[in-house]
C-alpha cells in the first residue's frame, strides 16, 4: 500500500472515531452505534498509525509486503 | 471512546511492567523499569515492518486487527455493565487468536504455540464454572445486574469465593510468563506470536495491554464491585502484584500438568455448584 493509502485511513479513521465519541457525549448519535463504530475502527486507526511510524521516510511504498 | 481505550491500553502496558518488575524483585533481580513494556511497544511501532513469504497474509494482519478489536469491545462491554456471557464468547475468540497467530506465519515454533493454544483450551473451563456460580447468586449474568447486587449485599469476594478462585486463575492462565503460559514457553522461543515482529508484534502487545487490563477490570467489577476509579485502580495493582508473586514463585507447568491443574479446579467448582444449587 502507498504511504498515501495509509495516511487517508488514519486520518478518516481517527475522524470517525473523535466524532463518534463526541456524539455519544452530547446524545447526536446512540451509544451503541458510537460503540459499534469504535470497536470495528478502531484497530484500522491503531494498524494505520503503526504503519505509519514504522515507514521509512525516502521510500515512496510502505510497509514492503508479500516478501 | 476512543480515550478509555487508550487509557486502558496504556494502563494494561504499565501494568505488564509492574508484573515484570515484580517478578524480577522477588528472584532478586533488579528488573526493568515499570514504563518497559510501554518503551517495547513503542520501540515495535518504529521498526521495519513486512509479512513473511511464508505467511497467510489476511491471517497474519487479521489477527491483529482481531485482536485490538475483541479486547475494545471487552472494555466497552464492561463500561456499559453488559453481560458476562458475552465477554465470555470474546474471551473464547481470543483463542482463535492465539490459533491463527502461530498457524498464521507458517514457523515451526508458532505452530507449535498454536497447538499448545488448543491444548490451554482447558483454561476456558474455570471461567465457565465462575460464571455458572456468580449466576447461582446474583440470579443474573448482566455485569450492571451484579454490581447493584453488591451495592445491596456486600462484595461477592467472600461468598462466592471458588469463584473468584476460578476467574484468578483465568486471569492467571493469561498473564505473561505465568505457570499456564504454555504457549508462549521459551523452548519455542515466543511460541505462538514469535514470527510477528515490527508494527505487528507492537500492536498485539497494546492489545494484550488491553486484555490484561479488562480481565483485572473484570475481576474487581464483579467480585468487589463499584467502588469508584481511584479504589478499582489500586485493586487492580494489588490483583496485578499477587498475580506477579505466584509467577515469581510458581515454575511453568508442562502442557499436561497445566490442563490437569485447571480440569481439576473446574470439577471441584463444579461439585462446588451443585451443592449449592441442590442442598444449599
Amino acid at each position: 500500500m502507498k504511504r498515501l493509502h495509509i495516511q487517508l485511513i488514519a486520518i478518516l479513521s481517527g475522524i470517525i472515531l473523535i466524532l463518534s465519541s463526541i456524539g455519544a457525549y452530547l446524545g447526536a448519535i446512540s451509544y451503541a452505534i458510537s460503540a459499534l463504530a469504535t470497536i470495528i475502527i478502531f484497530p484500522a486507526f491503531i494498524i494505520s498509525i503503526g504503519l505509519l511510524l514504522s515507514a521509512g521516510l525516502k521510500d515512496g511504498d510502505i510497509p514492503f509486503m508479500g516478501y | 471512546m476512543i480515550e478509555y481505550l487508550l487509557s486502558a491500553m496504556i494502563l494494561g502496558l504499565l501494568l505488564h511492567g509492574i508484573h515484570r518488575k515484580v517478578i524480577a524483585r522477588v528472584q532478586g533481580r533488579p528488573g526493568p523499569p515499570i514504563w518497559q513494556e510501554l518503551l517495547h511497544t513503542l520501540k515495535f511501532l518504529f521498526k521495519e515492518t513486512w509479512i513473511p513469504k511464508t505467511a497467510s497474509q489476511g491471517l497474519y494482519v487479521g489477527v491483529v486487527a482481531l485482536a485490538l478489536a475483541i479486547w475494545s469491545a471487552a472494555l466497552i462491554l464492561l463500561l456499559t455493565g453488559g453481560s458476562l456471557l458475552l465477554l465470555f464468547a470474546l474471551y473464547l475468540i481470543h483463542k482463535i487468536i492465539e490459533h491463527g497467530t502461530g498457524l498464521s506465519s507458517g514457523s515451526q515454533y508458532s505452530k507449535f504455540g498454536a497447538i499448545r493454544s488448543v491444548i490451554s483450551a482447558a483454561s476456558e473451563l474455570p471461567l465457565l464454572a465462575s460464571v455458572a456460580l456468580l449466576y447461582l447468586f446474583t440470579g443474573s449474568l448482566m455485569i450492571s445486574d451484579i454490581e447493584a447486587y453488591q451495592v445491596i449485599n456486600g462484595p461477592l469476594l467472600i461468598p462466592a469465593f471458588p469463584a473468584a478462585i476460578a476467574l484468578y486463575m483465568v486471569i492467571l492462565s493469561k498473564i505473561h510468563y505465568g505457570p499456564f503460559s504454555i504457549i508462549e514457553a521459551k523452548e519455542l522461543v515466543s511460541g505462538y506470536w514469535t514470527e510477528h515482529f515490527g508494527v505487528w508484534r507492537g500492536l498485539l502487545n497494546a492489545a494484550f495491554g488491553l486484555k490484561t487490563f479488562v480481565l483485572l477490570y473484570t475481576f474487581v467489577m464483579v467480585f468487589i464491585g463499584p467502588i469508584g476509579l481511584p479504589l478499582t485502580l489500586l485493586a487492580i495493582l494489588i490483583l496485578m502484584i499477587t498475580l506477579s508473586f505466584v509467577c515469581a514463585v510458581t515454575p511453568m507447568l508442562s502442557p499436561y500438568d497445566s490442563v490437569s491443574i485447571q480440569t481439576v479446579t473446574t470439577g471441584l467448582i463444579a461439585i462446588y455448584i451443585i451443592y449449592l444449587g441442590v442442598f444449599a
